[in-house]
């Protein structure tokens, strides 16, 4: 069961990359795309996509354990289309465009590496719960 | 019922220059197309640079993604998968006519107006005299050819340490473009070790491409702009449409498309054309002198198989092995986005192992800038928010290397046609591809080479995607050239055997398949068939 317009997913993915709420176009080239079109959603791959958009703090844990074990999946796809669309906003192409840093970036690097890695460890866990136990 | 002269099969690379010999010949030339076209996108994509692009433009979602996402690709790596929106029409059509049945071949074809030609890369190489006569092709002949070919397409190249393996004896080509940084890095370095790197037989320099630096005619000279993927605006890059759109202002040339050619019948005094309007579905019949096939090598196979009606033949087929291999060079990394930048191959590298310009492999070497971070960013094991931190930052100093593997015949590379009641034709091609472990083995052997090659200049392969086998986009050998007559053959002068007036100018001839860029070979036998077919021999 789908609670959430595709104009609310969008909204919810886009806050997850942006820590705002991306603008109008953003949301409405979205829904436009609709990553649903081409899907075959199992059962399993629902209750993360309700468990993320009900808790969209969970979603970078989420993010993070299917990469790393199972990178394939529905939820996956759906933040994927979203960060395509706002690497094709000019208002947002300054996230994406390689700028200028020097080598003490590096430890912003690795740190953003680490962080992805304990994020996965704790996703890997969520996902269990929320697969035995469903939504709530 | 009227008969028609010259009847050319196909608008892709190799029936653009057999047409072109012929109308410069003065003869009468009709050509029979598919001919799918795109304005969509192409008609709405500004003729501005790349990062002005990404900066200002609000509908640039339309090109880079496309309307529907159809640029947005989820899922395992298909060929053709990294087209751009205004490029996917090349495949229109093709899954619904040109239906293919394997486990073992993923090729791609095209019913595009200008072919496969439309998105291909420019790298043009010539073949060295013992892959022309491996190839099954006269070396002087090929020679004078090939300048005729580049005085039409416009090549641009270097004389450095890999022109043997690319401009070769071609005296009048444009100064190669200008480097960007991540190449420039990497071929100071390769300056530096090159005396290492040739006693290992590996060459690096700029590969001939079929773009102008200088303009030409009504084309304009390369502006750096890194649309490469998407527009053609300036008509710099050489595509097969270009010299069909010259020919169509000439009386003796005309095109008509929408048709997907069926099979050929010969009569005592001409040929019968079958063919099925594409939109409507019904059949259409023309009658010519003589024919000539250009319709990509599985096309080819298709139409004669289709034509000989003989049960269960099965034919050769050839492609390279292809992996692409991305790579970082870490003192690239952290570096701003380059404004005036070649999306094209600007450096190639070669390995000739015995050093004698054969079973040469190819290594093609691209930056990565234009195609987005999201393409890259689902090969990272992390969550989409911390890859892209980490990604941008490395996209300076990624770069992409397209290795290609010469290829010999076997009895387990085959097409043949079988029936199929739900396709359009009624037909379709079984494809079985399968490489013998010593193959296999060299194949890993030469990877592994050449990431250690990549290695010595500072470039790091994170791994190794091997998209199967059709995947190089470089195909060949279905009717492979002798002097037997036999069916299935085609004869030296590319006539196809059997018949007396229909040739084959595509790859179909070629009996081994080198590793360099095939294209510029294909069409320089392409102009040379179509100079045959004007002998009545
Ligand atoms: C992304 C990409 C990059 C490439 N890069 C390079 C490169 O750098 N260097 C290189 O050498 N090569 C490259 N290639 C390969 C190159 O494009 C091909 O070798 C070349 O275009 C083949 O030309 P062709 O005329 O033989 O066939 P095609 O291009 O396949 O043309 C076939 C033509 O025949 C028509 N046709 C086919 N069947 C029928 C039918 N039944 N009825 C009517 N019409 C029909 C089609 O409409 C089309 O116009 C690349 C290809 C791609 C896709």
């Amino acid at each position: 069961m789908n609670d959430f317009s595709l104009r609310q997913e969008a909204q919810v993915y886009g806050k997850y990359f942006l820590d705002k709420l991306p603008n109008e176009q953003t949301i409405e080239i979205y829904a436009q795309t609709n990553p649903h079109k081409t899907s075959s959603t199992s059962a399993n791959d629902q209750k993360i996509i309700q468990f993320a958009l009900h808790h969209p703090w969970s979603i970078g844990f989420l993010d993070a354990a299917q990469a790393l074990v199972k990178s394939n999946t529905e939820l996956r796809k759906r933040l994927y289309f979203m960060f395509a669309i706002l690497e094709s906003r000019p208002e947002y192409c300054s996230l994406f465009l390689p700028t200028k840093r020097n080598w003490l970036y590096l430890f912003f690097i690795f740190y953003s590496g680490a962080r992805s890695i304990f994020k996965a460890f704790f996703g890997i866990i969520l996902l269990k719960i929320i697969t035995r136990h469903g939504n709530s | 019922m009227e008969i028609l002269d010259y009847v050319v099969i196909g608008s892709g690379c190799t029936g653009a220059m057999a047409a072109q010999t012929l109308v410069e010949s003065g003869v009468h030339v009709t050509l029979l197309d598919a001919g799918a076209d795109e304005s969509k996108y192409s008609s709405i994509i500004p003729d501005k640079d790349y990062l002005s692009i990404r900066k200002t433009e609000q509908e640039q979602y339309r090109y880079l993604i496309g309307d529907a996402g159809e640029g947005i690709a989820w899922g395992g790596i298909k060929t053709g998968e990294h087209l751009t929106p205004s490029r996917k029409h090349i495949l229109k059509w093709v899954d619904d006519l040109l239906p293919i049945e394997s486990q073992t071949f993923f090729p791609m074809e095209s019913l595009a107006y200008g072919g496969l030609g439309c998105a291909w890369g420019l790298g043009c190489c010539q073949f060295s005299d013992v892959e022309l006569q491996a190839v099954g092709l006269n070396k002087s002949a090929m020679q004078t050819a090939y300048n005729t070919i580049a005085k039409r397409i416009g090549i641009c190249g270097a004389q450095d340490d890999a022109s043997p393996y690319t401009i070769g004896e071609l005296k009048d080509f444009q100064t190669a473009p200008v480097m960007d940084r991540n190449h420039s890095l990497l071929y100071q370095n390769y300056q530096q070790k090159k005396k290492s790197f040739s006693k290992h037989g590996f060459y690096m320099g700029r590969p001939a491409l079929a773009l102008l630096t200088q303009s030409q005619e009504n084309r304009k000279a390369y502006a750096y702009k890194d649309m490469d993927f998407y527009s053609d605006n300036d008509e710099s890059a050489y595509r097969p449409w270009i010299t069909i759109n010259k020919l169509k202002k000439e009386n003796n040339f005309q095109y008509i498309n929408g048709l997907l050619f069926i099979k050929f019948k010969e009569q005592t005094d001409h040929i019968d054309i079958h063919c099925l309007e594409i939109e409507t579905n019904t059949p259409k019949i023309f009658h010519c002198k003589k024919l000539i096939l250009a319709t990509g090598v599985l096309g080819s196979a298709r139409i004669v198989l289709r034509s000989f009606e003989e049960q269960h033949k099965t034919l050769p087929i050839l492609t390279n092995a292809y992996s692409y291999i991305p790579c970082v060079q870490p003192a690239m990394f952290g570096k701003e986005a380059e404004k005036h930048k070649l999306g094209f191959a600007q450096l190639s590298i070669f390995h000739d192992e015995n050093g004698d310009n054969m079973d040469v492999a190819m290594g093609s070497i691209y930056s990565y800038q234009s195609l987005m971070l999201f393409r890259i960013i689902k090969e990272a094991p992390l969550n989409f928010a911390d890859a892209r931190i980490i990604m941008r930052y490395l996209m300076s100093g990624i770069l992409i290397m397209g290795l290609h593997h010469p290829e010999n015949k076997s009895a387990t590379k085959y097409v043949e046609l079988i029936h199929d009641m739900n396709a359009i034709t009624g037909d379709k091609l079984k494809i079985n591809y399968v490489l013998d472990d010593l193959e296999k083995n060299k194949i890993s052997a030469r990877e592994k080479k050449f990431k250690s090659r990549l290695r010595a200049l500072g470039a790091y392969a994170i791994k190794s995607i091997n998209p199967g086998s059709g995947s190089s986009i470089h195909y060949a050998g279905s009717l492979p050239m002798d002097t037997s007559g036999n069916l299935f053959t085609t004869l030296p002068n590319g006539k196809l055997a059997g018949t007396k007036n229909i040739f084959i100018a595509d790859g179909s001839g070629f009996n081994y398949l080198p590793a360099k860029s095939l294209t510029w070979s294909l069409m320089a036998n392409a102009h040379l068939t179509a100079l045959n077919s004007l002998k009545n021999e």
